[in-house]
């Protein structure tokens, strides 16, 4: 892209979104069965990285254990439409109900987590911590717990219908998940341009003024927090429908670690930014890791190292700020200070 | 030049141009192409290239001798899942989609295989599994070229309850394998007359055991059932060793094979069983022979192991149900795949058609003086049926 | 009686390895207020130092001797590229430390592979404590983490570099002004807390699996033992090594490992939530 062109799109943002939305749109028609399944788990993996986004960038809060919401969605969702749930059955059982399930449970989940974190004034570093031996218990609950399938997991999740007929086929499943996408995009971009948004803000680049001027800190934060958990819980959801199985790594802290380094890489502090950051680090990761073999965590790891140090605002953050001022325009929010 | 001419010269320069990116099947015959996904990062590595090298070989061999269908080449698609659920299921999708793989192999975790399942069911193609799991898969796109608990535990648990005593240990990881080993050692440890004294399971990575060394050695078993291979299980034995229990308490490792010599001081492996369909000390002229042509071809200093030999074997079946149906349709190949039998390592080897297990040759091997050797050869043994009250479909 | 004696004897030696391993940790954390991610590597490395030795046959004792000094050098490089440019990011050098955690890893993987290797015990023998069979390679360990704990004490409570350091700690930006060097301060620390790291992985290497993945187990109950036991102070390492340590050990034996594990870690979150500053910390400068 050159220059000029860069500048009109950072100039117009809605045309940028729009043109990324429309090379969505347009993708399947390339004819490539294969990409439109790649694309369909990366959008999954785009949503799961917003939730994050919210949480990490919009809020300040360092959550290493992200896939604990995105694990607890899949569980929920895979158990309740295999109808493993003892009481819950029938309609209640079908894969709608379940993956609103899902996302009630987790925000539910989350706020309990928030509540317990938040108010005892854990932060930076501690919550960091903290949130890391959460997600390395939850993957050793769900590795013991042998009625959720243990070690191997859970296979054969039913699709979900629509109109009557099960969405398998790969094109439609494209085009639902990539709706899903949108949606949760715009939802997310009305929450942070609130006023709800802004206070999240201001707790972020100062707490203690944010409380002196009379603002319940600790609620804000739980409140963004159960938002980016939800929002990560349906991508959880959803990953099960798409891949037909849950598994342990999907809730540790593998799978935490790696949709931190997607969110940095994109740009923490920008929706759409880290988004494309999960789109990104795994189309590289599965056209460059075959070539590159051993080397490429090592690049990936230097990568991220220098990325941290030169770019905290990602390689999207810059180009896709839509409202500069507003979104910590500062190099570095509470997170850097 | 004229213009006429410098028209010529431009469409001969295209032709050139176009012939050189025309694809080579015009050169050779068009490959049947084979789909491995096997970890070559993440922690499971070893068995991974140990896999790929077992499936390499089979392919130049078969190759080398004029291939399938007619001089048609087998061609292997290597892709790293990075002993991970996830990345084998994208993996596995990949091969099928856009390379037109006939069959897929692999994973090694079962955790990964369970994942990859549906995919195969989906996208009708054959999965290939070449690692010791805990039975009881039951699926028409599933092959299992795989020692499970019917092949091991039933020799082993009377053969060291008569040697060594009949108060047995289980100590082993908390997931399934381990613990369907358990069942397998708890009904044979009964059939005997002995008793099993404790029975403990771990997570993964864990760094101290000595509260489990304590409470093993008051326990007063004579055998220890040790179902923790790879890292924890070198952890174990070498905080083992260092309390000098190993010459009260006998340890079977499962699963334990030759990549155990590289990681324990010949002191530290002494005297651990094991119990595995091949060993590459084995005095057998094919298991010389494979060993000999795995060096051959992959240097002096490969290791050789169970894992390179299923692999390979399952290559070998996948050619000869391939040459059978008389066509690369996955469908077929799968209806052609049942009751073929390979010779790999040691002796035939039967892929059963009712329930896609197999029917193996199973050792006792014994640590002894820095080698893995063949304690005493089992023959044989014929598996329980898998699809047992199930529908293979 | 006497099976619960003989079990905290293990529990000690346990304890006392925590402690070894987290003392780099809570050294670099305390003064610098970085969470050094890349720490299990730097085990990773000093155990990987002794593998080298030992295949090279000069065997184990060079290594231990060499690791610290490999390490600490490692240490003062990364502290020089990276760290130094992210003081006033806390986060990010969380972010930046793990990302060199990956790279160590890989490139340890690409010299030595994925593979378990091998060390020759270097002290095989064994006596007899409380009737039981002890290897003296543990009494060793055990007397190396005490030298450390007693080395380190002695370094911030009797010297003028510890005096400055513990003025770092209480208040950072009041010790500059005051004219100490926190630069130089920052360096030495994370050099020191390198090299003990170091320390810790070779001295463990014969006691353990020598892979890639081998720094990973020791991270998480090391890194608990330090909110747990607070990091302003360093008495708190012992308290909190005490308190995870000690619990593993317990109810592994107790109960199983499996349960261990949850409930340690599960007990752990809790405390830190409860005491923020930990068990023994007094209040925290931020």
């Amino acid at each position: 892209m050159s220059n000029a062109a860069a500048r009109t799109l950072r100039a117009h943002p809605l045309a940028l979104q729009l043109v990324i939305l429309a090379g969505f749109a347009l993708f399947p028609l390339a004819g490539d069965d294969y990409l439109v399944v790649e694309l369909t788990q990366y959008l999954v993996y785009g949503i799961f990285a917003m939730g994050l986004s919210l949480v990490w960038g919009y809020a300040g809060i360092l959550c290493f254990g992200h896939a604990v919401f995105f694990g607890l969605g899949a569980y929920v969702m895979a158990l309740v439409s295999k109808g493993m749930v003892p009481g819950i059955g029938g309609a209640l059982a079908s894969g709608w109900a379940a993956m609103a399930l899902a996302v009630a449970v987790v925000a539910l989940f989350a706020v309990l987590l928030g509540y317990f974190l938040f108010y005892g004034r854990l932060s930076g570093p501690y919550l960091g911590i903290v949130t890391l031996a959460i997600s390395v218990i939850a993957e050793r609950v769900a590795i013991k717990w042998y009625y959720i399938g243990g070690y191997n997991g859970l296979t054969g999740i039913p699709p979900l219908s629509l109109g009557g007929r099960e969405i398998i086929d790969i094109v439609p499943m494209y085009y639902l998940i990539a709706s899903f996408a949108v949606g949760v995009y715009l939802l997310c971009r009305r929450i942070v341009a609130s006023p709800f948004g802004t206070i999240v803000a201001a707790v972020r680049d100062n707490e203690d003024r944010a409380e002196f001027f009379g603002y319940n800190t600790a609620y804000y934060k739980i409140v963004i927090f159960a938002v980016g958990a939800a929002v990560a819980g349906l991508a959880g959801a959803l990953f099960a429908v798409v891949t037909e199985f849950v598994s342990p790594t999907m809730i540790g802290f593998g799978m935490s670690t790696e949709v931190l380094i997607w969110v940095a890489l994109g740009g923490k502090e920008v929706l759409l930014a880290s988004f494309l950051g999960a789109l990104l680090v795994r189309a590289m990761e599965s056209f460059l890791s075959d070539v590159l073999t051993y080397y490429w965590f090592l690049i990936l790891g230097l990568f991220f190292v220098a990325c941290v140090m030169f770019f905290p605002r990602g390689v999207f953050g810059r180009l896709l700020a839509a409202r500069p001022m507003a979104t910590g325009a500062k190099a570095g929010g509470a997170g850097e200070t | 030049m004229g213009s006429k001419q410098r028209w010529i010269a431009v469409a001969a320069l295209l032709a050139c141009v176009l012939l050189a990116f025309a694809p080579p099947a015009v050169a050779g015959k068009k490959p049947v192409k084979i789909g491995v996904v096997l970890p070559l990062s993440g922690g499971f590595e070893i068995y991974g290239n140990l896999g790929v090298r077992g499936a390499k070989m089979a392919v130049a061999e078969i190759n080398a001798a004029g291939g399938v269908l007619d001089g048609r080449p087998l061609e292997l698609i290597i892709e790293d899942n990075k002993t991970d659920p996830k990345t084998s299921v994208e993996k596995a999708k990949k091969l099928i989609l856009r390379d037109k793989v006939v069959a897929v192999m692999g994973p090694v975790s079962s955790a990964a295989r369970d994942a990859m399942t549906p995919v195969a069911v989906k996208y009708k193609t054959p999965l290939l599994y070449g690692i010791d799991y805990e039975g009881g898969v039951c699926n028409r796109y599933v092959f299992l070229y795989s020692a499970i608990p019917d092949h091991d535990m039933d020799k082993m648990v009377p053969y060291m309850g008569q040697k060594y005593g009949k108060t047995f240990y289980v100590f082993g990881y908390d997931y399934v394998w381990p613990h369907k080993m358990t069942e397998a050692i708890q009904r044979n440890v009964d059939k005997i007359g002995g008793k099993v004294v404790g029975v403990e399971y771990t997570p993964f990575g864990v760094k101290d055991f000595t509260p489990t060394i304590q409470k093993i050695a008051k326990s007063g078993a004579k055998v220890l059932m040790l179902i923790v291979p790879g890292a924890d299980g070198f952890t174990f034995i070498k905080q083992f060793t260092e309390f000098g229990l190993k010459d009260k308490i006998k340890i079977v490792a499962l699963a334990s094979d030759e990549n155990y010599l590289t990681a324990l001081t010949p002191q530290q492996s002494e005297g651990i069983f094991t119990a595995l369909p091949f060993l590459a000390s084995l005095d057998k002229p094919e298991a010389k022979d494979f060993v000999a042509r795995q060096k051959k071809m992959f240097g002096n200093d490969v290791v050789v192991t169970w894992a390179t030999c299923s692999h390979y074997g399952l290559v070998m079946l996948l050619k000869k149900a391939i040459e059978k149906a008389g066509t690369d349709d996955r469908e077929k190949i799968i209806d052609n795949m049942g009751d073929l039998t390979v010779t790999v390592g040691n002796g035939p080897e039967t892929m059963r058609a009712k329930d896609h297990h197999m029917i193996l040759n199973m050792l006792i091997g014994k640590f002894t003086g820095g080698k893995l050797v063949v304690e005493k050869d089992l023959g044989r043994i014929v598996p329980s049926d898998q699809c047992k009250g199930k529908d293979l479909q | 009686m006497w099976d619960i004696g003989i079990q905290l004897l293990h529990s000690l030696n346990y304890i006392l390895v925590l402690v070894l391993v987290a003392m780099g940790l809570v050294i670099i954390f305390g003064l610098m207020r970085v969470i050094n991610m890349a720490h299990g590597e730097f085990f990773l490395l000093g155990a990987y130092t002794v593998v080298l030795t030992s295949q090279r046959g000069l065997g184990f004792w060079p290594g231990l001797v060499l690791a610290p000094v490999i390490v600490g050098l490692v240490g003062m490089v990364i502290e020089w590229a990276v760290i130094r440019h992210l003081y006033h990011r806390l986060l990010d050098s969380i972010l930046a430390t793990w990302g060199i955690s990956i790279a160590i890893k890989q490139l340890i993987i690409i010299f030595f592979g994925p593979a378990g290797l091998m060390i020759k015990p270097p002290l095989p023998q064994s006596v007899h404590i409380l009737g039981l069979v002890y290897p003296v390679y543990r009494l060793f360990i055990m007397g190396v983490s005490v030298a450390v704990i007693a080395l380190t004490f002695y370094l911030f409570q009797r010297t003028d570099f510890g005096l400055g350091a513990r003025a770092v700690i209480a208040n950072r930006d009041m010790a500059a002004a005051l004219g100490i060097n926190t630069r130089r301060m920052n360096r030495v620390t994370f050099t020191f807390g390198s090299a003990l790291a170091g320390l810790a992985g070779a001295v463990m290497a014969p006691l353990m699996s020598c892979d890639p993945q081998m720094g990973l187990g020791f991270f998480i109950p090391a890194f608990l033992s330090i909110l747990v036991g607070g990091a302003g102070a360093l008495s708190g390492v012992l308290v909190g090594g005490a308190v995870v340590g000690g619990g593993d050990s317990l109810i592994s034996f107790l109960f199983s490992p499996v349960t261990a594990q949850i409930v340690v870690f599960s007990l752990a979150i809790v405390l830190i939530r409860i005491r923020p500053q930990g068990l023994v910390g007094g209040r925290r400068h931020e």
